[in-house]
């Protein structure tokens, strides 16, 4: 049962710690809760599934698809209404607000594109298992898993081993030095964007495969990332990794002794726990002095 | 397709449907039946489902207007002029147990919806107590639009029941029963009460072959026939019933007595007119009676999914 019940820790951890990397990564250079993450990884799920199930693509094309329309609605949202606002001096709080116009807005237009009920891009008949050897998990979960590791491994050498990364990081530092010594904050921001775009439509598209999409989809997992990303800690990537994964663990290990029904409320109360205890997270930032 | 048919009969009053969709979104519920009171001036609100049909009922009952829904649970008949086309709670845990008992099953796990849907299996709780020597060796409730069943089916699954009885809304069920299958390897010893007609026709792959208990009328062969000729649609959870209520409260204000001086029949009058002459009454939803408070005499049948569509087997 243990066994079983850790995997299921892994899976869903994933799922959240695709989203809680973005959140940070987004976050670190452009600090506010910004809602529209939540948009752009449902909209991976509905662009597969509209590439895939109604035009009849491929499904790696449609996978592919998908993700690109991720990219270019993240850097849209991006270039086209929070970049043009900061540079207007919006504050973190108008810049929110502004999120979740637009996200009532996306949540509409696939209210009005799709319908309100449940879609699903796989069917159980043609999910193919991964055997672990106490147990087997479809392709799909397996998937999830590799991606968030890859992910995370792939992000973390960007940020600390390459010059895009010492400049995101800069900006993550400080935005107004970094403008100073003559770097381009907004194109940074913009590069950011893009990656956030990568990891969440991913995201999308294997929640898609999962547990299937509804409308509303975005906002719950924006909120487990986020709580997640916040828990772990937002000074690093590090942080988004684990604490996703100490969420998924403690909702399950309630679930375990507790109830299903009580799942959202551990969520909650951990998450104001640490606000209140701990606001900087499990992996807080050094202090230089 | 049902008031077209009926106005081709010269009724004496020009009836209108005034369709409002809230995509069975919590937050848009109360407001979208209070416009069809407050500003479309309705005479009767025709729903289904618990969420709407509750909501409609006691916003119908303040606002002394007819309800009549087709619902999960007794609530929805508490105002004067509510009325619910659908088997009782007592019925559907009647033929859920004794369906039990002749599939000789003495274990069941229960997961339920934290909804309506938790007074039905109370009723299935306590008729099983009573009734049977069947028992509850797991019981879990959650929340409404529940995703991950896993720890909870891994809990359940080390007591090895010999049945699950599950309860939830789509896409809840069709992600139960692929979590189930993931986690236990199987899931064809699963039923409900309803709602495996929720699922979308493709999915039902999953449920193929199982079992439930239904309440919904799926409606005449005539009707379903029309439905498909006319609109190019198969009939749902509750078209059958819908179709019904609105054949009854057209007929019910043709028919009720109207006192003079008056350009319509009072509500209490049509009240009165469905107790009295709504009994084995024809509709599209087969013959229909009404009895105490509003609720409607009907005993729910055992469906199974053959082909992808309940059929009905009873036994």
């Amino acid at each position: 049962m243990l066994l079983h019940l850790l995997l299921n820790t892994l899976i869903v951890g994933a799922g959240y710690g695709l989203m809680a990397m973005a959140f940070r990564l987004m976050y670190s250079v452009s600090p506010f809760f910004n809602m529209t993450l939540g948009a752009i990884a449902a909209l991976g799920a509905y662009a597969a599934y509209g590439l895939i199930s109604l035009c009849d693509l491929p499904m790696w094309i449609g996978i592919i698809g998908a993700i690109g329309i991720c990219i270019l609605f993240s850097y849209f949202l991006e270039a086209g209404i929070y970049t043009p606002m900061r540079n207007h001096g919006a504050s973190s709080m108008v810049l929110m607000v502004a999120s979740l116009g637009v996200y009532t807005i996306f949540e509409s237009v696939i209210l009005l594109a799709f319908g309100p009920q449940y879609q699903n891009l796989g069917s159980i008949h043609s999910t193919v298992t991964v055997h672990l050897g106490f147990t087997s998990i479809p392709l799909v979960q397996a998937l999830t898993i590799i991606t968030f590791f890859v992910c995370f491994a792939f992000l973390n050498y960007l940020l600390h081993h390459t010059f895009i990364g010492l400049k995101i990081r800069a900006v993550n530092d400080s935005a107004s030095l970094a403008n100073t010594i003559g770097m381009k904050n907004n194109r940074i921001i913009l590069l950011v964007a893009v990656l956030t775009g990568i990891v969440l439509g991913v995201d999308g598209v294997l929640i898609g495969y999962d547990t299937g999409m509804t409308p509303t989809m975005g906002f719950n997992l924006l909120f487990k990332g986020m709580i997640g990303a916040i828990i772990g800690g937002l000074a690093n990537l590090r942080g988004a990794f684990f604490g996703a994964l100490f969420l998924a663990f403690a909702e399950n290990i309630g679930v375990l002794i507790f109830a299903s029904e009580w799942r959202d409320l551990i969520a909650f109360v951990i998450f104001i726990t640490f606000l209140s205890l701990r606001p900087k997270g499990i992996f807080q930032k050094k202090e230089i002095k | 397709m049902v008031l077209d048919e009926m106005k081709q009969k010269n009724l004496k009053y020009n009836y209108q449907i005034v369709f409002e969709d809230n995509q069975m979104n919590p937050q848009k519920v109360a407001t979208t039946i209070n416009k069809l009171i407050n500003v479309d001036k309705a005479k009767a609100i025709l729903t289904f489902w618990n969420l709407m049909g509750n909501t409609a009922s006691a916003l119908a009952d303040q606002n002394s207007i007819f309800s009549l829904t087709c619902s999960i649970g007794e609530d929805s008949t508490k105002g004067k002029y509510n009325f619910n086309n659908y088997a009782s709670n007592y019925e559907q845990a009647k033929a859920m147990v004794e369906t039990l008992k002749k599939h000789n099953v003495k274990t069941v796990a229960l997961f339920t919806d934290n909804s309506g849907m938790r007074q039905q299996y109370e009723e299935v709780k306590d008729y099983m107590a009573k009734n049977s020597d069947i028992q509850i060796v797991f019981e879990e409730f959650f929340n409404p639009g529940e995703k991950d069943y896993k720890a909870a089916i891994i809990k359940a699954s080390a007591k090895n029941p010999d049945m699950y009885l599950y309860s939830g809304y789509n896409p809840s069920t069709y992600i139960f029963m692929k979590q189930l299958k993931e986690i236990t390897g199987k899931n064809d010893n699963v039923t409900t009460i309803d709602m495996f007609f929720d699922m979308a026709v493709k999915d039902r792959d999953i449920i193929e072959g199982l079992w439930y208990v239904d309440s919904n009328l799926n409606g005449t062969k005539e009707f379903q026939d029309k439905l498909m000729k006319e609109k190019g649609l198969v009939s749902q959870s509750c078209t059958g019933n819908t179709a019904a209520n609105l054949q009854i409260i057209v007929a019910a204000y043709e028919n009720a007595p109207v006192e003079e001086g008056q350009i319509l029949p009072s509500n209490d009058a049509v009240r009165a007119w469905i107790f009295d002459n709504v009994k084995d009454f024809d509709t599209y939803g087969g013959k229909v009676t009404v009895v105490r408070d509003g609720l409607f005499d009907k005993a729910p049948s055992i469906k199974k999914m053959i082909n992808r569509e309940p059929v009905e087997v009873n036994d």
